[in-house]
């Protein structure tokens, strides 16, 4: 029994050791497994975090890098380039900074710093551009020196991989009608720990988002003929997916656009939303194409913001306010581009030469700056700068004579150095009527004399508006000064001088047909406004066209008296020459205001020959129509120089000096010049009534004018508003010159070109022998083209929500070899002409092409396809040089008018409403980034195994930042403060994702 | 000799004398006609007169000494600064003299002139220390000349001129109230520059034009225009335009 008992306790604890044991082995198991899986789980959470931070790392490095470039290099701009291969295959494929080592405010000596190249992604290094002209091969090896190497699996990483099986798209994206996805590969950075093993590496490929059209901006009503192209809202969706090859487009971007207004703020916060709406997903197809985040820098080349003029410019009566807004204008040119004064004129074949004394430069920026004042400001005062040396500017009195030299000679500098171009009619030409009422007896020792002395003066409005005679300031009048004296032997000779001054009224002037007042000067019509009560219709044949005016007192038109002056036995009453014989170069005639001077043309009154009233033939001489008649008309420069002409109507007395008697100033001589227009020639030589076109050369003469007489055809544009584009600079008389036949310099007009903003600067010898630039990027002309003022200033401001000098929506030209130029396509979509020369014409497909087609030869400077291009280096610096394209002024591509033969204005309209919406350089980029953690390899094996990938997307803005107060208009133009760099830029991220 | 011998030789004489008498007639009626028809012009002579006397001074006459204060003056009311062209007159000895207008009683300078036919003068006016002058100043051509004599005279107040014919200068400081003449111009058209430094230190300058096509004498005048600015004036000598 005992025993028994003893049996049975034994077996139970054998059995509850077993199981004890299996329990404590099923957790030691358990504990071990899950030991060893966390272990592994640890392993894999760090190698991903490695990679995670490797890609940070990568991010970090592309931001920090491109950064520290910008920050440093104020002169740079983006463009992509397709980087052909060293050995098979594309090397590389994206965005490049270019840059140079100095802004151009360091150009004073002439030649602009070297030129660099960064292509933004890992394992890049900055290569050094060499002179043009390059080949496009040896340009291919520039730049590909700036990577460590072909690209392949084993050195670098595609950052546009496949997601999955067949994806066409990529995390970046494919051009729309590719074939296939494009690699965009970035070279592995290595990282290495303490002991010098290889742990990680990294991978970025950065770009500009500015190279897409942004659907959070862009609009939906095709551009038409009304856009001025300054906000991106009026880039229409619809070229981007017409480009896209979406059907219906337009319906598409209908709903696209209305459903984005559903959203906040109006504008998607993400991407993929584009879809949210759309018939068909359309996002992921369109992502390398547009974007949601996009802007650039209104900063210029120098990297301080750019001025704008419509702030700092306005409409005064206060010579000192007014020197104020010049001394801005001019100061910031200075700064800008210190050598732009150099354009004034080119004495030589040498393009780059550093000729134009200080002075003389001085002259020009305060013409310049007086033109674009009198552009912007509301009034039609002229802005008239006096030659005295501190370039005070003259206004607030009554003129009572012509501008004339200084110390009041008939030669010499002229007493004022600038007048502006206003929107005012402009004196053209100019004759005498002398009737002989009575006269008699023909011999004897006196005889009676009655006379009157009529003028006619022709005024041109030559700007496409009409102008009313209120908008002439107050109590705007015709002055004719100093007429020339008459010679009656000493009895009752008829004096020269201030007693004979008229000043008429244009308030009094009626029209000699109907009668009615002159109220308006019509647009590019000329009218005539004379003193003749009856009008010689051989004269001015059109009389609703002419306007008199009452000389009043009549004594100062009907001279009565006694002659004794004789010729042989014959009385006579003659005309007394002053500085040369038998004629007279002194009448003066203006127009002018109680405020100042309107328009002088001193010297208009030119007589060519003098006048003796006489009955030598017997018969009295009443109302002869072929006799008593001088005049003259405006002739500009003339000579062989090759863009010299004669007649241009927009010239007036600016010359640095005059000449008025001029015997050897040619036709250079400062009065107009008398064509001839004497006894028998009325009207053979004179066309007072029409416009003056009968000496203008189209063939040498840019911008030449028309005898037709319309708005379409005046060939001014004077806005007096504010501007709506910087391309407007376009419009503004240009005081650029060329010698005359009297070679010299200081003689010559400056005809009426205008700058050449939105049309070619480059000379070329057949479509352009007045350029100015050699076509060379790194040649000192470059840095004085006109289309640099484009850099300089701005009509744009930062909306309130951005930091100050970005804008929002930019599209970079730049980019256009990218998408071949969807951004910009799309920003020209459905464009018309409004020029009046072009009106209606649509901006065909085909044309916008050609530009996009130039713009790709442009970036890749392509001197083949090109010659114009032959000597450029790196991408468009600035928006302006988008001017540079050869079909703004050569061909019927554009527009289906010659525009060689096409006004300024209309050439340079299709820049004018795109420079607006364009940039070289965005501020928003996004770095596409990899990361990879890393073990060494196992038993030598050359490459490393990878542990864990990691990639991310990162979209980030530039923000510049000055300590203290932000640059601003108006400013203080004796300092340079207000063109301080930014201090720094900050980081703002828009966007992280994979 | 016969009757009928002395008969024919008396119808000889008698048709001899009508015959001579008639050519007497035609003679007596044909010359005066055609003397009438190739009658050389009445000879005279040129004279102009330039007042180149101060403003303040008022308008002057030039009258023929001695004439009644109502006859009226050869020229008369003469302002400062005219430089009057040329007039006919009779040549003769002509005694002149320079008043002021509307004082022919008190004369101021007398001259005496004589003029020949087709001779030119001058009767220049200006102010000296010792007050007004009247110079008779000849300026007939010499039709032998082979080039141009320009004379400069200086009627600017304050006003110290240089003259230059391109870059050449031909007149250098002329001061207020000289004169220089320039002989050995070439006969041509010739352009001058005119320099001076104005009160304020200004600099001026005028051009003017000398044509030596046309005579081969010429005066510029340094003087105010008719608004007080730096405008010389050229003359032609010898020269009725």
């Amino acid at each position: 029994m005992r025993r028994l008992q003893l049996s049975h306790c034994g077996g139970f604890a054998l059995v509850i050791t077993l199981i004890t044991v299996a329990l404590l082995t099923i957790i030691a198991v358990a504990f071990l497994a899950s030991s060893s899986l966390d272990q592994t789980t640890a392993r894999a959470f760090a190698n991903k975090a490695k990679a995670q931070l490797a890609a940070r790392t990568a991010v970090n490095t592309a931001i920090a890098r491109l950064l520290d470039n910008v920050s440093n290099y104020s002169d740079s701009a983006t463009s992509w380039e397709k980087v052909n291969p060293r050995s098979g295959g594309v090397l590389y494929e994206g965005t490049v900074l270019y840059y140079r080592d100095e802004s151009p405010d360091a150009t004073a000596g002439g030649i602009p710093a070297p030129l660099h190249a960064l292509p933004l992604i890992s394992g890049a290094t900055a290569v050094s551009i060499p002179p043009p002209p390059q080949s496009a091969a040896s340009r291919a090896s520039t730049l590909a020196a700036a990577l460590p190497g072909p690209l392949d699996n084993t050195n670098s990483f595609d950052l546009n991989h496949p997601r999955y099986l067949k994806d066409t798209q990529g995390a970046i994206g494919a051009p729309a009608g590719a074939a296939s996805r494009p690699e965009f590969r970035a070279p592995w950075i290595s990282q290495t720990d303490a002991d010098g093993k290889v742990t990680s590496r990294y991978a970025y490929w950065m770009e500009d988002e500015s190279f897409k059209a942004n659907v959070n901006l862009m609009g939906v009503t095709p551009r038409g003929s009304d856009t001025v192209g300054d906000d991106p809202s009026e880039i229409p969706m619809q070229g981007l997916l017409k480009t896209l090859g979406i059907p219906n487009f337009d319906a598409v971007a209908t709903v696209i656009f209305n459903s984005r207004s559903n959203f906040p703020g109006n504008r998607f916060f993400e991407y993929r939303a584009v879809d949210q709406a759309a018939p068909s997903p359309i996002a992921d197809n369109a992502k390398f194409e547009s974007t949601i985040f996009s802007g650039g820098l209104n900063l210029s080349r120098t990297g301080s913001k750019r001025i704008n003029l419509n702030s700092t410019v306005s409409t005064s009566t206060d010579p000192g306010a007014i020197r104020l807004q010049l001394d801005q204008i001019i100061n910031t040119i200075k700064y800008q581009s210190p050598n732009f004064g150099q354009r004034f004129y080119r004495p030589g074949s040498d393009k780059n030469s550093l000729d134009v004394p200080a002075s003389d430069q001085a002259i020009y920026l305060n013409k310049t700056a007086a033109n674009i004042r009198d552009y912007i400001d509301t009034d039609s005062q002229p802005t008239v700068i006096d030659n005295d040396g501190n370039f005070t500017v003259r206004i607030g009195s009554r003129p009572t004579n012509c501008f004339t030299a200084s110390g009041g000679g008939t030669s010499g500098p002229n007493e004022v150095i600038a007048i502006g171009k206003e929107r005012i009619p402009y004196i053209q030409e100019y004759a005498l009527r002398v009737r002989e009422i009575s006269f008699g007896p023909r011999t004897g020792p006196v005889a009676n004399y009655t006379i009157s002395i009529d003028h006619y003066v022709e005024i041109w409005n030559v700007t496409n508006n009409d102008i009313a005679v209120s908008d002439l300031g107050p109590n705007p009048f015709l002055l004719i000064a100093d007429q020339p004296g008459w010679d009656a032997g000493g009895l009752d000779d008829i004096p020269e001088g201030p007693p004979r001054d008229l000043h008429l009224a244009l308030s009094n002037a009626v029209n000699s047909a109907t009668g009615s007042p002159l109220v308006i000067f019509p647009a590019g019509s000329c009218i005539v406004l004379t003193t003749d009560p009856d009008v010689l219709p051989a004269l001015a044949p059109d009389k609703s066209k002419v306007y008199y005016i009452q000389i009043q007192p009549e004594n100062l038109r009907t001279y009565s008296g006694k002659t004794q002056k004789k010729s042989g036995s014959n009385l006579r009453l003659n005309m007394r020459d002053r500085t040369t014989n038998s004629s007279d170069y002194e009448t003066e005639i203006a127009l002018a205001n109680d405020l100042g001077m309107l328009e002088s043309a001193w010297g208009a009154g030119a007589i060519g020959t003098a006048i003796s009233v006489n009955i030598d033939n017997g018969n009295e001489r009443l109302d002869q129509t072929k006799y008593h008649f001088r005049g003259a008309s405006l002739r500009g420069n003339s000579g062989s120089s090759v863009d010299a002409t004669t007649g241009d109507p927009r010239s007036n007395a600016e010359q640095l000096q005059f000449d008025l008697n001029g015997a050897s100033a040619g036709t250079d001589k400062t009065r107009y010049y008398a064509s001839g227009l004497g006894d028998n020639d009325i009207p053979g030589s004179s066309s007072l009534g029409a416009p003056n076109s009968n000496y203008v050369d189209p063939s040498k003469w840019p911008d030449y004018s028309s005898s037709n007489e319309a708005a379409a055809d005046a060939p001014a544009v004077i806005a007096n508003a504010k501007l709506t584009s910087i391309g407007q600079l376009g419009d503004i008389f240009d005081p650029v010159r060329v010698e005359g036949d009297s070679s010299n310099i200081r003689l010559s007009r400056s005809g009426g070109r205008t700058f050449r903003i939105g049309q070619p600067n480059f000379f070329n010898p057949s479509n352009n022998p007045s350029g100015l630039w050699d076509g060379d990027s790194n040649s000192a002309s470059r840095e004085w083209t006109a289309w640099r003022l484009a850099d300089m200033f701005t009509t744009q401001t930062s909306p309130a929500f951005l930091p100050p000098g970005e804008l929002e929506g930019l599209v970079n030209i730049n980019g256009a070899a990218r998408d071949d130029g969807v951004a910009l396509k799309a920003a020209l979509f459905g464009y018309v002409f409004q020029d009046a020369q072009l009106a209606g014409a649509p901006l065909s497909d085909v044309a916008v092409q050609k530009l996009v087609d130039e713009v790709k030869a442009r970036v890749m400077n392509d001197g083949t396809t090109y010659p114009d291009f032959a000597y450029t280096s790196g991408p468009i610096a600035e928006r302006g040089a988008l001017s540079e394209m050869p079909v703004f002024n050569a061909g019927t591509n554009l527009s289906g008018a010659d525009m060689a033969t096409t006004y300024d204005r209309g050439r340079e309209e299709l820049f004018r409403r795109l420079v607006g919406l364009i940039t070289t350089r965005g501020n928003i980029f996004t770095v596409y980034a990899a990361g990879q953690s890393l073990v060494p390899p196992p038993g030598g094996s050359a490459a490393p195994v990878v542990t864990a990938t990691s990639q991310t997307k990162v979209t980030f803005r530039m923000d510049p930042k000055w300590n203290g107060a932000v640059p601003s208009d108006p400013f203080d133009p004796t300092s340079n403060d207000r063109f301080r760099k930014p201090d720094r830029y900050e980081i703002k991220i828009l966007y992280v994702g994979e | 000799m016969t009757v009928l011998e002395s008969l024919i030789a008396m119808k000889l004489r008698s048709f001899t004398l009508a015959s001579s008498l008639c050519l007497v007639a035609a003679i007596a009626i044909i010359v005066p006609i055609c003397e009438l028809a190739a009658a050389p012009p009445s000879p005279i002579g040129y004279i102009r007169f330039w007042n180149m006397l101060p403003a303040a001074d008022g308008p002057m006459d030039l009258r023929r000494a001695g004439a009644g204060p109502t006859d009226p003056p050869l020229i008369g009311k003469s302002p400062s600064g005219r430089y009057n062209s040329y007039l006919e007159f009779s040549p003769g000895i002509y005694h002149l003299a320079l008043s002021k207008s509307g004082e022919p009683e008190k004369p101021l300078k007398f001259v005496d002139l004589n003029l020949l036919a087709n001779s030119y003068f001058t009767l220049l006016a200006y102010p000296t220390p010792q007050g007004p002058n009247l110079e008779v100043i000849k300026d007939t051509n010499d039709p032998k000349a082979t080039s141009g004599t320009l004379t400069v005279r200086n009627f600017f107040p304050d006003v110290t001129a240089e003259v230059f014919n391109g870059a050449s200068k031909i007149v250098g400081a002329l001061t207020y109230g000289q004169s220089v003449v320039v002989p050995n111009l070439p006969l041509e058209r010739l352009p001058l520059t005119i320099h001076t430094m104005r009160p304020e230190n200004v600099p001026a300058e005028s051009g003017a034009e000398a044509d030596f096509k046309l005579t081969k004498r010429a005066t510029l005048l340094i003087i105010p225009d008719a608004y007080g600015r730096f405008r010389p004036r050229v003359a032609l000598d010898g020269k009725n335009l």
